[in-house]
């Protein structure tokens, strides 16, 4: 096997795993938001390992355009999802896990309208 | 690498049976949310793994309008919570 | 109009990659899809008055990708070890008074990073509500996002803003 291989083959691995971990973390965790911490950004990071080890692994610009266009977008539409569903949950008064909480204290997001043209 | 993906689809499976087992048991709606779009990460990441194992880039525009329907759903169903609950 | 530029070259670029080659025909079709959708859907005109300056950015980009990896490390552990340190808790972090787009990057980047969830970002004063994991030191965390923050304004903010952070920091007395 060639040193890229091994490499593309090693990213893919620590790829899964980290899927995986993010799974195991979607059912021990006890509230929304350990979950999210536990499943989106995990599997977003493992998204973007395993497309490097296959970007690496696959030939041809056009493979390895797409992949490196997923990475793009996934970094850059992981946490904006992750927070509006946050912020959605902690708005419905979803349990923050027992610690302090200063954004109940500031008083809780209410529903947000679309901003029109500004 | 057809070892290596084995390895990893058999991996990526048990992810994503783990994601299921959240996404039905809930109990909200943000809960099932992140579970699917766990879920949808996971399918993509296995579309990518599978482009390693055969060598061909049949299947990666899937994988790109899979990850992004992820996203655009839990954006989606974020403003659903927050305008009408779980 | 520079910003537009931007916004055309970023679209034409991601259309490229969409279909692989760039052959003469992609960008042709690219160049009318951009110029319809922009047409189409204009953004709003907002003022921009970041600067890129490359040295900080990659300081800053190294920084990120460090507390990345440690980030990752910290909370894959504490997924797979039994038992269960974590004590979470949503704090309130003031920023430094950077421009919106500064802000939405710091914003992201804590998102990212897991341990951390930005929840909320409200005005006056403008503040930062995230959601922490493993909150065991309060101080730790802010200092930790705000020196996030610092970077970001060293690397992009308008001289404005570099001014209002020095200011900031003498005033605390670092």
């Amino acid at each position: 096997m060639s040193a890229l291989s091994v490499v593309a083959s090693a990213l893919i691995l620590g790829g899964v795993a980290l899927s995986a971990v993010g799974g195991i973390g979607l059912l021990r965790f006890p509230n929304v938001f350990a979950r999210m911490h536990a499943a989106t950004k995990p599997a977003v990071l493992g998204l973007m390992a395993i497309a490097s080890g296959a970007a690496l692994e696959v030939g041809g610009t056009g493979n390895i355009s797409r992949l490196v266009l997923v990475i793009f977008l996934q970094l850059v539409t992981a946490p904006i999802a992750a927070h509006m569903v946050g912020r959605a949950a902690h708005s419905r008064g979803a349990d923050v896990g027992g610690g302090i909480d200063e954004l109940a204290a500031e008083g809780a997001a209410g529903p947000h309208d679309t901003p029109t043209a500004e | 690498m057809n070892v290596v993906g084995s390895i990893a689809l058999t991996v990526l499976l048990v992810a994503a049976g783990l994601a299921l087992i959240r996404l039905l048991r809930g109990p909200t709606l943000a809960d099932r949310m992140v579970a699917l779009d766990s879920l949808l990460l996971t399918i993509a990441s296995g579309i990518a793994v599978n482009a390693a194992a055969t060598g061909t880039g049949e299947f990666l525009d899937v994988m790109i309008v899979v990850a992004l329907l992820g996203f655009i759903g839990s954006v989606t169903v974020a403003r659903f919570i927050e305008r009408r609950g779980p | 109009m520079r910003r537009d530029l931007f916004l055309i070259v970023w679209l034409l670029l991601v259309w490229i990659l969409l279909w692989g080659e760039p052959t003469v025909g992609n960008f042709v079709s690219g160049a009318i899809v951009v110029t319809a959708l922009l047409v189409g859907f204009p953004l709003a005109r907002r003022p921009r008055t970041g600067v890129l300056r490359p040295l900080r950015a990659i300081h800053f980009l190294g920084f990120f990708i460090v507390k990345l990896v440690q980030a990752t490390t910290i909370v894959a552990w504490e997924i797979i070890t039994p038992g269960s340190r974590i004590n979470q808790g949503v704090i309130c972090i003031e920023a430094l008074g950077a421009s919106d787009a500064l802000v939405t990057l710091v914003a992201n980047f804590i998102t990212l990073t897991p341990g951390t969830l930005t929840l909320e970002v409200r005005d006056d004063p403008k503040r930062l509500f995230v959601h922490v994991l493993h909150l065991h030191d309060i101080e730790a965390v802010r200092r930790d996002v705000q020196e996030l923050e610092a970077l970001a304004i060293r690397a992009f903010g308008s001289p404005q803003a570099i001014a209002a952070l020095h200011d900031n920091q003498q005033g605390v007395g670092r």
